[in-house]
């Protein structure tokens, strides 16, 4: 019985940083067998990212590149040189799926485009994950996050309660490096459709993933209602018609919801139903809404008074929903995530014992594990040059010294 | 000749709001058939929000946001609170391939249709429970709202402005989309398993769990060092230039990030070579970051001049990454986004044409999508009810008078 739910795919994986690794990491944590190429020498960009233990950077003990290749054999090979790209060939001859996120040129220039891949075996899904696209006036564009964030309309929307100042606050990127993320994310949906559309027709296809596209897509309300109606959107303090849920605090900042009438009722009884309160400008949501200017700063006056506990205590006692606003430590030592056996602990050989996210879904019948780490640099070089390509230890050795691997 | 990969893929959805249409509706695009489980007892948020087109608000089914979340999918009415309606549902699964579902508390085991009592109808019958919490675990009976989820995830605390305060994500149903998109994954992984093994499974996906995925780099730093990460902004851990600056004309800004001396020499001619470039301040990569308040106030003083498009026309023809910063309109007329055919028209019957981004999938032989319209309440009824599960026409008017089909 399979109990990986992905177990016989093969994947080639020529990506680097976040994206297209983040995208292999998915089949690899079920299962899938991926082998990750990169340069000899430096590695994946992600390597020298960190977080590293004790700030001391070190290219097998980036937490970045840790957590996005678990499950993933590694192999070094350069694809400068003519030899590499041979055995780059020979790879995607053998596998079911490349995920790749190198600009579409690059691709072109060393013929490991599609149509090149295309004709050496038909049966290869292609997933191309790419700021913009393998089309388009913007295709050749460089790009980071920040950069495909503020394209993507994403930013115009953040934070989602509005800003005080349009002139000295622009539109805010959101945290980390979540274009990067959901570029991978949504480039693994499309890796598997294509797999399941091939199981009918046999033959692969080229995935065309831009993170832009992706991204604009989750604004799918906001253009919805632009189409049909013109909006008008505005970025300024309550954007949303709503008052925002984040307060200060004595001693942190909470989320308090004031969706309802009776939530706000709940809310008034918490503040020991002060006069204001009860006014008319607070009776119904839209007029809650409509006066958020006045009401909103009456309740940080109060919110300030507290620590975020009592407030979460009255809170629960009310039934109102809130949350304090948790930084990390409050969310690793979660006691939600912890009987949700969210945390995984485990060694890499020189990293050391680390503890790691696991994934949002659980399944049933297949689910989510690391079989193995991040891989060192050239790590599985012996096991996949000589077991899938029949190459000697002294051929390894050569090519090491000619800069092939 | 299958032109879809999901085609013959048959889901029944209970999902509701956000987090779960979003993605039924990726399955139903995708080539499914999803039937959504409706009833005229209660009305999901999204049908009241939104006036699309010439519909008038609250006209069943066609609010904006109902529409914008629930097309390619077919609507039937059922009264789950009649047992009746529950033995309906189990012949439905019995020739269907999904159940989806996002209530976050057992009501689905309720009604006797919880994943053990599903499998005993089809054994490869795969379950997708939705929660904002999970559905084990000491908050299962908590109500979950994004802007809650996103507080106790830790997002809210990364987002915000350089030392500025926390401040929730935007885009409405950020992390309702997330969620949303693990599970789509989650459930084409759960059919590829079942395609070589017979063998279905129950997918319990949380909204919180999800809010989470795109920060194992704050986790890490904390768990690896027990460093918090704080908020940045559009800054950058070293980048420098990396921000977003103000630009020609109201609100308009455009971003702009240079990550080698290569590239900082391509900006610095690419802007005409000013004076204050070559101060020693700025001559290398670790002080451009140190001294970067300077800089971007320098760089808004060539910025402002132009257009946003302007800007990363000019930078990125000199090989700088620079982005404007697009706005909804912006979005909706950016000519790199029409000739992808971002946006695409879906048809309805006897109601103007709805506009709507199209999904992030491009497959190179699949046409677009299986783009239908949003389903009126019930429109799929007889279909359903008659064709798929052979009930006479008498059957289905006593089911509808006793209100069961309702």
């Amino acid at each position: 019985m399979n109990s990986e739910a992905l177990s016989g795919l093969k994947v080639l994986e020529y990506s680097e940083f976040i994206s297209g690794p983040h995208c292999g990491k998915l089949l690899a944590d079920l299962g899938a067998k991926v082998i990750k190429v990169e340069p000899p020498g430096l590695g994946d960009k992600a390597r020298r990212w960190g977080p590293f233990p004790h700030d001391e950077p070190h290219p097998e003990k980036s937490g970045l590149f840790l957590y996005l290749n678990t499950n993933k054999l590694g192999v070094t090979l350069n694809l400068e040189s003519v030899a590499g790209i041979k055995i780059f060939r020979e790879l995607a001859k053998q596998v079911d799926i490349v995920v790749e996120n190198n600009p579409p040129r690059e691709m072109e220039r060393l013929g490991l485009d599609y149509e090149n891949l295309h004709k050496l075996n038909p049966k290869l899904v292609v997933t191309s994950i790419t700021p913009f696209g393998q089309t388009g006036p913007y295709r050749d564009y460089k790009s980071c996050d920040l950069i495909s964030a503020h394209m993507s309309g994403e930013t115009y929307t953040n934070p989602e309660a509005g800003v005080d100042d349009t002139e000295s606050q622009p539109p805010l990127k959101p945290p980390s490096h979540a274009n990067d993320f959901l570029g991978g994310l949504m480039g693994a949906i499309c890796t598997m459709s294509a797999v399941i559309a091939r199981q009918v027709t046999g033959l692969g296809q080229h995935v065309d993933l831009s993170q832009q596209e992706a991204m604009a897509y989750l604004l799918c309300r906001e253009i919805g209602e632009y189409n049909d109606s013109g909006g008008p959107f505005y970025r300024g303090k309550n954007r949303k018609k709503a008052l925002p849920s984040e307060y200060p605090c004595k001693n942190g900042y909470i989320s308090l919801s004031m969706l309802t009438d009776a939530f706000w009722a709940s809310l008034s009884d918490m503040m020991g139903n002060p006069d204001w309160a009860k006014s008319e400008s607070c009776r119904t949501t839209v007029l809650r809404n409509k006066n958020w200017g006045t009401i909103e700063p009456k309740i940080k006056e109060w919110t300030k008074e507290h620590t975020v506990e009592e407030i979460v205590q009255l809170a629960q006692a009310k039934r109102v929903p809130c949350s304090p606003i948790h930084s990390m430590k409050e969310v690793v030592n979660s006691e939600l995530l912890a009987a949700r056996d969210y945390f995984v602990e485990f060694e890499h050989r020189e990293a050391g014992r680390i503890k790691y996210p696991g994934a949002p879904y659980k399944l049933s019948g297949t689910p989510w594990r690391v079989t193995c780490p991040a891989p060192l640099l050239g790590e599985h070089n012996d096991e996949v040059f000589s077991q899938m390509l029949g190459y000697t230890r002294q051929d390894l050795v050569r090519m090491r010294q000619a800069g092939v691997i | 000749m299958q032109k879809f990969p999901l085609e013959g893929i048959r889901v029944v959805d209970f999902t509701q709001v956000r987090m779960g249409p979003q993605l039924t509706q990726w399955l139903g695009v995708m080539g499914a058939e999803v039937i959504k489980i409706e009833t005229n007892l209660r009305q999901e948020i999204s049908q009241m929000v939104g006036t699309p087109g010439d519909q008038r608000l609250g006209e069943s089914n066609r609010a904006g946001y109902f529409a914008t979340l629930n097309y390619s999918k077919k609507s039937i009415t059922l009264n789950m609170k009649d047992p009746k309606a529950a033995e309906i549902v189990k012949k439905l699964v019995k020739l269907s391939d999904i159940v989806a579902e996002n209530f976050g508390k057992p009501i689905m085991e309720r009604w006797g249709l919880g994943y053990a009592e599903l499998k005993k109808l089809k054994p490869d019958i795969i379950v997708y429970a939705g929660s904002g919490w999970g559905r084990t675990g000491p908050y299962t009976e908590r109500p979950a709202y994004a802007p809650i989820v996103d507080a106790f995830s830790g997002l809210t605390f990364a987002n915000g402005y350089f030392g500025g305060e926390p401040k929730g994500v935007g885009v409405r149903g950020w992390t309702d989309s997330i969620t949303a998109h693990y599970g789509v994954f989650a459930i084409l992984a759960a059919l590829y398993h079942r395609s070589m093994t017979g063998e279905g499974q129950y997918i319990d996906l949380s909204m919180a769990e999800s809010s989470l995925a795109f920060a194992p780099e704050q986790i890490l730093n904390y768990t690896m060092n027990e460093k918090l990460l704080g908020r940045i902004g559009n800054q950058d851990d070293f980048m420098a230039p990396h921000g977003c600056y103000r630009c020609r004309g109201e609100d308009k800004w455009v971003a702009i990030a240079v990550s080698s001396d290569e590239e900082w020499n391509a900006f610095c001619n690419a802007i005409g070579n000013p004076e204050w470039t070559r101060k020693e301040e700025f001559s290398d990569a670790m002080s451009r970051w140190k001294n970067q308040r300077e800089l971007d106030s320098l760089i808004r003083e060539w910025t402002i001049n132009y257009d946003h498009y302007e800007v990363m026309m000019i930078l990125q023809k000199a090989g700088v990454m620079a982005g404007a910063s697009l706005n909804i309109e912006d979005v909706v007329n950016d000519t790199h986004l029409k000739e992808r055919g971002f946006l695409v028209d879906i048809e309805y019957p006897n109601m103007t044409k709805l506009r709507r981004p199209s999904l992030p999938w491009r497959l190179s032989d699949t046409p677009k999508g299986n783009y239908q319209y949003a389903p009126s309440l019930g429109e799929h009824n007889d279909y359903v009810f008659g064709e798929l599960l052979g009930l006479s026409k008498n059957d289905i008017n006593s089911l509808e008078k006793a209100k069961v089909i309702y």
